[in-house]
């Protein structure tokens, strides 16, 4: 095939595709996107702003709301609600500090706030580009962790969920920048962690039998029962397949839990951070079990299937922890 | 080729690629499928531009650009390909006619198949094993290109009304 095209052209064009084959080849060479960075960034952050309200508009007006309301109740109804969300926000400020010191304990670390900015340009990968406040210093690794990650959603946030704390696993730091970071999903196929799975029963609540010492409930299936933690961990290892987080081989005979549909149903077996990394604490949780699948070549295992807490199609607000020395 | 409004589209592309595009990928079976929007834009300019030289360095300055978004190992590959597609683009052009949407779409089909199925390939052979194979990223990869398709009709209406901007037009001459 020939080129045809001015001399100047063709040479150019010769010079680039070498330039390219020598960056394909030179280790880090992917250092240089971070020159690119200060520029996309800004514009992303910016860009960010539409496909977000988008959602947040189509969950609302597909979320029930009342037909047939006077557009001037309604309207007064969403200046209250816009009051009260920012008082709202004080609080919820002020209880991730106090949850973030209870979960966190004798943890030391700092915790950076991030904003998702954007997404990878191809979606093969789940992978999203973050920008965080100057004085922030991210490293490759570092787990991610979610604060008001459903800001826009906070009013619809179900019940269902199991209620240990408002923060959960959302991926890690795989590249870093001044200002900037890549955040692999925990969903992303190249994801991988130790885990633990903790398993969670249903029992009446008050009573005699009002769960073991030290282990708080963690939900409500029905108006008078609730889940709790039972058990030691399950040690397990978390991957990403592009949807879900798969653990596989773990022994059947623990009786894993699934999900159940509908209200009063079971919450699902958790899915923690292990403490056997010391990125975070044990106990950040990460997903709950929504299915398991036997293992074809052997019967005694089972392939566990977990969905993330986090809703990471609209993953805006993050949270780096990031571990500090002794 | 006007470089400086070309490589303001550029920008202009990668920002809505990188942001709004994320909008219209949907959950399948392996992960998300989206479309690819610098692919739309490098079957465009392959259509239309004067010479191959022309679009095989546009088609190198789009890959480029997609690729400073991307992390991991392979910086560089994607600008070949696209360089290579939009060329290959180029060549096949007068076979079609350029203005029809099916044309275009085929095209834009067949560029993303090109790029993204070796691109993946790439991938699989150069990362450790993660217990997947390759043949789910490729499914991935023509769920993709189909997406992309659908999608390179509208970005070449869309670009026809500033394809004066981008390409220079022979006087007496006002559409190919």
């Amino acid at each position: 095939m020939r080129l045809r095209g001015k001399p100047p052209k063709r040479w150019a064009l010769a010079g680039l595709c070498l330039f390219s084959v020598v960056l394909m080849l030179l280790p880090g060479s992917r250092r240089l996107c971070h020159l690119f960075r200060p520029v996309l960034v800004p514009l992303s952050h910016a860009g960010q702003v539409v496909p977000v309200s988008i959602r947040t508009r189509i969950g609302e007006m597909t979320g029930g709301s009342a037909s047939g309301e006077d557009a001037r109740v309604l309207g007064l109804r969403r200046l209250l609600q816009s009051q009260q969300e920012i008082v709202e926000s004080q609080r919820r400020k002020i209880d991730d500090l106090r949850q973030w010191r209870s979960e966190l304990k004798g943890f030391r670390c700092r915790l950076i706030d991030a904003r998702v900015v954007g997404s990878e340009g191809v979606p093969l990968r789940s992978r999203r580009l973050l920008a965080f406040r100057k004085g922030g210093n991210a490293a490759p690794g570092s787990i991610v962790t979610t604060r008001r990650l459903l800001h826009e959603y906070a009013k619809a946030l179900p019940e269902k969920l199991v209620a240990l704390g408002d923060s959960y696993v959302v991926g890690r730091i795989i590249d870093c920048a001044a200002f900037s970071a890549t955040l692999q999903l925990v969903t992303d196929p190249a994801f991988e962690m130790p885990a633990a799975l903790r398993r969670v029963e249903i029992r009446k609540a008050g009573g005699e039998d009002s769960g073991p010492p030290g282990k708080g409930p963690v939900g409500r299936g029905e108006p008078t029962s609730v889940a709790y933690v039972v058990g030691p961990p399950i040690p397990v290892h978390a991957q990403g397949n592009g949807r879900e987080i798969v653990l596989t081989h773990v022994p059947a005979g623990h009786g894993i839990q699934v999900a159940g549909k509908g209200k009063g149903g079971h919450p699902g077996d958790l899915l923690i951070a292990s403490e056997s990394t010391e990125l975070i604490p044990f106990g950040i949780r990460i997903g709950r079990v929504v299915r398991t699948e036997p293992e074809k070549e052997n019967p005694h295992f089972v392939t566990v299937y977990v969905e993330p807490f986090a809703d990471l199609e609209v993953l805006r607000e993050v949270c780096i922890v990031l571990p500090v020395a002794e | 080729m006007r470089w400086i409004y070309f490589l303001i589209l550029v920008l202009v592309a990668v920002v809505l690629q990188t942001t709004v595009a994320p909008a219209l990928w949907f959950r399948a079976w392996q992960g998300y499928v989206g479309p690819e929007l610098l692919a739309a834009v490098s079957v465009f300019v392959a259509l239309h531009t004067r010479s191959a030289a022309d679009a095989a360095l546009a088609g190198w300055t789009l890959g480029f650009a997609l690729d400073l978004t991307l992390s991991g190992g392979g910086m560089g590959l994607l600008a070949l390909l696209y360089a290579a597609g939009a060329a290959g683009v180029f060549h096949v052009r007068d076979a079609f006619f350029a203005g029809r949407p099916m044309t275009q779409a085929i095209l834009g089909l067949l560029f993303c198949l090109f790029v993204y199925e070796l691109w993946t390939a790439y991938d699989v052979l150069t990362v450790p094993d993660r217990g997947q194979g390759w043949w789910p990223q490729a499914a991935r990869a023509a769920g993709l290109a189909v997406y992309t398709a659908a999608v390179t009709p509208l970005v070449c209406a869309a670009l026809k009304r500033v394809r004066r901007l981008l390409i220079v037009l022979p006087a007496g001459r006002q559409r190919r």
